[in-house]
């Protein structure tokens, strides 16, 4: 009798676990038949050095793809030379609602990488890419018009972001309601949005959207060294393509990915050191997919369902018009010059207040009795040059 | 405790000396931080990356051994303010010394402040300006006070404060304004 119930726990139990393992079978097989997968693996087959190479190929391939979630041949090229005479393009795509609003949003991530690039930045091109198609077949909602653009050279140091601020007008830029940026969303432990290091009705739209994405916790990461783009201080989130955008008084908000509890006090991709593949030759598809499985495609899926559906709320318009009043002024609270004008004022008044002292004190001199004085800290020194009087 | 620190010259000597580096580590090991984070980007280009304790660990480092060549600067400096105010009768390992132990005292007291930094960015760039000069302009007064008691009479003391005033001024207006 024992060994009957025996045999049949263990036929359950064999049951239970193939049953098991055929559901997590069809799990991990799902993901690989989304738009997120295979637009993150179409774009990895692409050398996306920064720059146009000999047939522009991944540049073709993005306005391709821009065309056709759009409907219409609107994806244009914005080319730009820099330095040694490069060439370098950003790829850009609108959808046009000026018949409903003068305001505009810009959506971006860079395509441009230093290897494969899976993780910075394919997923975050993927997540552009359906974003695209989820605001085309939404268009007549839409409160403002969309600009889409792939940015390119974002790793040689934010060069087409740079590029693409630089062309837009001061009209242009007080139109510009919000700047979204998606860059390297996929492969880290959790996944960030960053607007203000402070807390903005925009961020808490976006929040409220989605439970997973949580937003980064504030000043955490922050060194008053070294202030590579003039915010006053610098984190590991300023470098890439949102800062142009801010530091022109845009509100902007960055997806991405990573913790902030593996390293201390620092921003990590991974808790696993072996996640941590950003700009290096391990940022693969196949990494990409061996270490993060579904996940990297749900996170791809959580980041445009956050900005879909965010700008897609019916007090989208309104919040993000009070965006820019929450911005913290750049040019006040991160600006050292004013603190330091500060300091020199407090010097100053030092100075004057000691150079008072220091006629009351010639004026003591006068009548002073210059007693010697032999005091010593040390009660039993051993040095003897304590007691050498120099001349 | 006190007293037996203030017999024993050579004992006092090492220790504030090392309170010295680790109180110069405490108060800048936030720069530092992010200075090894920043060169670990630079560097993770190149297939060079360092985990989060190494990061740390490389900081720490760094700012120990800038604060130990700073040990050696400082009484070199300390020496050069005698020379130039003229100043002859003040023993000057043990006023060295006293330079030592009150710039360690700014830097704890610096480091402190320096946490508040961790709350916000506001703070972090304001903070990172305002705070050691109050700190050292705090602690000059101090050291002023306490040496001119020690080593001056009502008629030296004037040249004294003379020369560290300008001292203090050339300085605080080298580091912390510009």
């Amino acid at each position: 009798m024992k060994k009957f119930c025996f045999l049949v726990v263990l036929i359950l139990l064999v049951a239970l676990f193939c049953a098991n393992g055929i559901a997590v079978a069809e799990t991990s097989d799902n993901y690989r038949n989304t738009k997120a997968y295979e637009l993150t693996k179409e774009i990895c087959a692409y050398p996306r050095k920064a720059g146009i190479d000999k047939d522009g190929a991944v540049q073709t391939y993005l306005i391709n793809k821009f065309n056709e979630a759009l409907g219409k041949d609107v994806a244009v090229k914005q080319t730009f030379t820099y330095g040694n005479s490069a060439e370098y393009c950003n790829v850009v795509a609108k959808i046009d609602r000026s018949s409903v609003s003068d305001k505009q949003i810009i959506i971006g991530a860079h395509y441009d990488s230093d290897g494969e690039g899976a993780a910075d930045n394919a997923c975050g091109v993927a997540a552009l890419i359906i974003t695209m198609q989820n605001f085309a077949r939404s268009a007549n909602d839409l409160p403002c018009s969309v600009v889409f653009v792939a940015f390119d050279a974002e790793e040689l140091g934010l060069l087409g972001s740079r590029e693409y601020v630089s062309q837009m007008s001061e009209e242009q830029i007080e139109n510009t309601l919000v700047m979204f940026n998606m860059d390297s969303i996929a492969n880290g432990d959790n996944l960030y949005l960053w607007c203000e290091n402070k807390r903005t009705s925009l961020a808490d739209l976006i929040i409220s959207k989605t439970d997973k994405i949580v937003e980064k916790p504030y000043a955490k990461g922050t060194y008053n060294l070294p202030d590579f783009y003039g915010y006053g201080y610098s984190e590991t989130p300023q470098n890439t393509d949102q800062t142009p955008f801010r530091l022109a008084g845009i509100p902007t908000a960055l997806f991405f990915s990573g913790t902030y509890s593996a390293e201390p006090w620092s921003y990590a991709e991974s808790s696993d050191v072996n996640k941590c593949v950003m700009n290096t030759s391990k940022d693969t598809f196949e990494n990409l997919e061996k270490n993060n499985g579904a996940e990297f495609v749900a996170k791809i899926e959580a980041t445009v369902d956050a900005v879909t559906s965010s700008v897609l709320s019916e007090n989208f318009a309104e919040v993000a018009e009070s965006q820019r009043s929450q911005l913290v002024n750049l040019s006040v609270w991160y600006n050292t010059w004013w603190a330091r004008l500060i300091v020199f004022g407090l010097l100053i008044i030092i100075v004057i207040l000691a150079v008072l002292h220091y006629r009351k004190l010639q004026k003591q001199s006068i009548l002073g009795t210059a007693e010697v004085k032999a005091n010593n800290v040390f009660s039993q020194p051993d040095a003897e040059e304590i007691f050498t009087f120099k001349k | 405790m006190f007293n037996k620190l203030r017999a024993n010259y050579s004992l006092s000597n090492v220790l504030i000396r090392i309170l010295f580096v680790l109180t110069f580590v405490f108060c800048n090991w936030q720069e530092f931080l992010g200075v090894v984070v920043s060169m670990n980007g630079v560097f993770a280009s190149g297939g060079v990356a360092f985990s989060g304790s190494v990061k740390l660990f490389l900081a720490l480092m760094s700012a120990a051994l800038l604060g130990t060549i700073l040990m050696f600067v400082v009484p070199l400096l300390a020496n050069l303010f005698l020379n130039v105010a003229k100043i002859y009768s003040v023993p000057r390992a043990e006023y060295c010394l006293l330079v030592h132990l009150f710039c360690s005292i700014g830097f704890l007291i610096c480091g402190l402040l320096n946490l508040i930094n961790l709350f916000t960015p506001v703070l972090l760039v304001w903070g990172g300006v305002i705070f050691p000069f109050a700190v050292a302009a705090g602690c000059s007064f101090a050291f002023y006070k306490v040496t001119a008691k020690l080593y001056f009479n009502d008629v030296t003391v004037v040249n004294y404060f003379k020369y560290s005033l300008i001292a203090f001024a050339v300085l605080a207006f080298l580091l912390e304004v510009l």
